[in-house]
């Protein structure tokens, strides 16, 4: 076959192209607009799959703890958690702990000749503290494009007391009413498994023997932990 | 904006957990050094005309008493080696720490007079060779003999009134024995003092001032060339109204006050005191006592002195002698009778210095038995430990002479300012004492906070 010049060989195939839609008969058709209104804020909702949800969920921890922000002492501690979670935000928590509060550089300082002083500093030795969290953000992290993380924040008030003893020997150990404060965050690893770590601040009514005063004392310090999480509740169908 | 508040949050829990407010308590007794079983000892001669009887019985009586210092054990420094006695002090120190004095002697007189003679104006006497006697020296008991006998007392008349070794019943007595006598004779200060002219006419002046004496002595082992304010303030008042000269007496008493020592102060004397810096007629010696307390020692008060309402032959003031009475008591010392009572004629004699000085000597183990504070005391915060150990509160239980004594613990002494331990809780020299108080004027010095 004699072959068409290139000039002409392409308008041909897309006048062709044309005439086959145009003869195809129409697969939809459009429907007819149906007027829903404004579609306000509040009627918007994310929808966000939870996969760690903590509704019905019990959580058991154990945490390291640390105080180090006294003038005199420097206080390692272990803590035990327990969390019953009765929605997605909101746990009652109990929290009991034990510790030794340790010299550090400037108490050492002061009791050497030079100064010959001792403050009647208390050290923690143990509490036990009840009370609720709240948990209001739950968040996803994304951990350098690889892997997505699921947190949350907390804020949390308790209640109990704490055990100290004065540094002083002899000087008598107080078990003080507490209400303790705090901001936490759990970074979950696993299905059942979860990081947490929480600042708290600790508020004693201390009475103090060797002088007999009282005086509040505040016990501001950091616990990391491992918690174990029940399992999921199952869904209804 | 949210992680900005979180920060500042932990920020303001940290600072107020920083700023936990705690009583600051004194801690004594860190260093085992500090319960010190040193004493300085500075007898103050008065070298008036009416005293060379009392210095003879001094003189006989204090050879024993430095024995014993020396040798506490009980065994004859004479016939034991240093070794043993060494050994037997020791076993002695653990068992009873309070029983061994590390002491050191020195003597001056309690004149202050310009142009000066030996031992005035607070200068110590040197004669032996050596103004500084220390309890390891050889024969520190008859270089302690030459300078009273010898440099210290006013021997007058006749062979200085002294009865001679025939008239006391030591025919068989011959230079270079002992004294072992009660009294001095002529012939044992010739040989003593290396001739007559050495030891007669040593004679001070009429005006005692050992208070004065005293503060001038501690004068002399400060140093000019330290600036410190403490140091030059005390060398302003030392040179006022007195002789001293801070350039040429500076120093001249170096090593008379030990570190972590306690100054005695002793007076063997029939008058009261007259120093110049009180006011004649008044009894409080109050001023001296707070020069006392400016210098890095501890001080206490042994005074052998006059009885007002009895004897007092030798016409003493009633203030006079009342100065000494308070410093005694605000020292914690001892205050004896030169003079025995009177018989019944109505006559004194002197008074048997044994006694006075086997006081002294528990005067001296009593101070190793008293751990100072830095700062008064809350004294219901004062917690006491020995090794670790509590040490309970000591009961004083009044006897019926209406004296006092304590059951086995510590009490609190306000004269000395002292935790003063008893019977079985006074620790040993390897004992950790700790002793925690709640000061009541705060504390002495800035804290490192």
């Amino acid at each position: 076959m004699r072959m068409l010049p290139e000039t002409l060989r392409q308008p041909l195939l897309l006048g062709a192209a044309a005439a086959c839609l145009a003869l195809t008969p129409a697969a939809a058709l459009a429907q007819d607009t149906i007027d829903i209104g404004t579609v306000l804020d509040d009627d918007r909702v994310v929808v966000q799959r939870l996969l760690y949800p903590t509704k019905d969920r019990t959580e058991f921890g154990a945490h390291l703890g640390l105080m180090p922000f006294d003038a005199f002492l420097f206080t390692p501690s272990i803590q035990l958690s327990f969390d019953k979670h009765i929605n997605e935000r909101t746990s009652f928590s109990l929290l009991v702990g034990g510790g030794y509060g340790l010299q550090n550089a400037t108490l050492r300082e002061l009791q050497k000749p030079s100064f010959g002083a001792i403050p009647d500093a208390y050290r923690y030795l143990s509490s036990a503290l009840a009370g609720v969290s709240y948990a209001p953000i739950y968040g996803k992290l994304n951990l350098g494009g690889a892997r997505i993380l699921h947190h949350d924040l907390y804020g949390t008030a308790r209640a109990g007391v704490t055990l100290e003893q004065s540094i002083i020997p002899g000087g008598g150990f107080g078990l003080s009413p507490t209400l303790s404060l705090g901001v936490g965050s759990r970074l979950w690893i696993a299905e059942n498994l979860a990081l947490r770590v929480e600042l708290r601040d600790d508020i004693l009514i201390q009475r103090r023997q060797l002088t007999s005063s009282t005086h509040i004392k505040q016990n501001v310090g950091f616990t990391f932990g491992l918690t174990k999480w029940s399992a999921k509740p199952q869904r209804r169908r | 904006m949210r992680p900005l508040v979180s920060c500042l949050l932990a920020a303001g829990l940290a600072l107020a957990s920083g700023c936990n407010d705690y009583e600051m308590f004194r801690l004594a007794g860190f260093a085992q050094e500090d319960f010190s079983n040193r004493a300085d000892l500075l007898f103050l001669a008065d070298s008036s005309p009416s005293m060379y009887r009392e210095a003879g019985s001094v003189a006989a009586n204090f050879d024993a008493f430095i024995e014993r210092l020396i040798s506490p054990s009980g065994l004859d420094p004479d016939e034991t080696s240093a070794v043993s006695r060494a050994t037997a002090d020791y076993i002695l120190n653990v068992s009873n720490r309070g029983a061994v004095v590390d002491f050191q002697l020195a003597m001056t007189s309690i004149d202050i007079s310009e142009p000066p003679g030996p031992g005035d104006n607070g200068a110590l006497y040197d004669g032996s060779g050596s103004n500084i006697l220390r309890r390891a020296d050889p024969d520190v008991g008859d270089a302690f003999r030459y300078h009273l006998l010898c440099e210290a007392t006013c021997y007058l008349g006749p062979n200085g009134g002294l009865p001679s070794q025939f008239d006391i019943g030591r025919d068989s007595w011959t230079c270079g024995d002992p004294l072992d006598s009660d009294e001095v004779f002529y012939e044992y200060n010739d040989c003593l003092c290396g001739g007559r002219e050495v030891w007669m006419g040593n004679c001070g002046s009429g005006q005692e001032e050992p208070l004065e004496a005293a503060l001038l002595a501690m004068c002399r082992t400060l140093d000019p060339s330290d600036s410190s304010a403490n140091v030059q303030e005390l060398l302003d008042i030392c040179e006022e109204r007195t002789p001293f000269d801070r350039d040429a007496d500076g120093l001249s008493n170096d090593g008379l006050l030990r570190e972590n020592s306690t100054l005695v102060a002793i007076i063997v004397t029939d008058e009261g005191d007259g120093s110049r810096r009180l006011t004649q007629g008044d009894p409080d010696p109050q001023p001296y006592l707070d020069l006392y307390r400016r210098f890095p020692t501890r001080m206490t008060w042994a005074v052998i002195g006059p009885n007002t309402d009895r004897c007092n032959g030798f016409g003493a003031t009633r203030w006079g002698t009342e100065r000494f009475h308070r410093l005694v008591e605000a020292t914690n010392g001892m205050y004896d009778d030169i003079e025995t009572e009177p018989d019944d004629e109505g006559n004194c004699d002197i008074e048997d210095f044994s006694q006075s000085f086997r006081r002294l000597g528990e005067l001296l183990a009593g101070l190793l038995e008293a751990f100072p504070l830095q700062a008064l005391p809350d004294v219901e915060t004062i917690r006491v430990y020995v090794d670790g150990r509590r040490v309970e509160q000591a009961a004083e239980v009044l006897n019926e002479t209406g004296g006092s004594s304590f059951s086995d613990g510590w009490s609190y002494d306000p004269t000395q300012n002292a935790v003063r331990f008893h019977g079985d809780a006074v620790p040993d020299f390897s004992a950790r004492v700790r002793i925690y108080y709640l000061p009541l004027e705060g504390m002495p010095r800035s804290l490192p906070f």
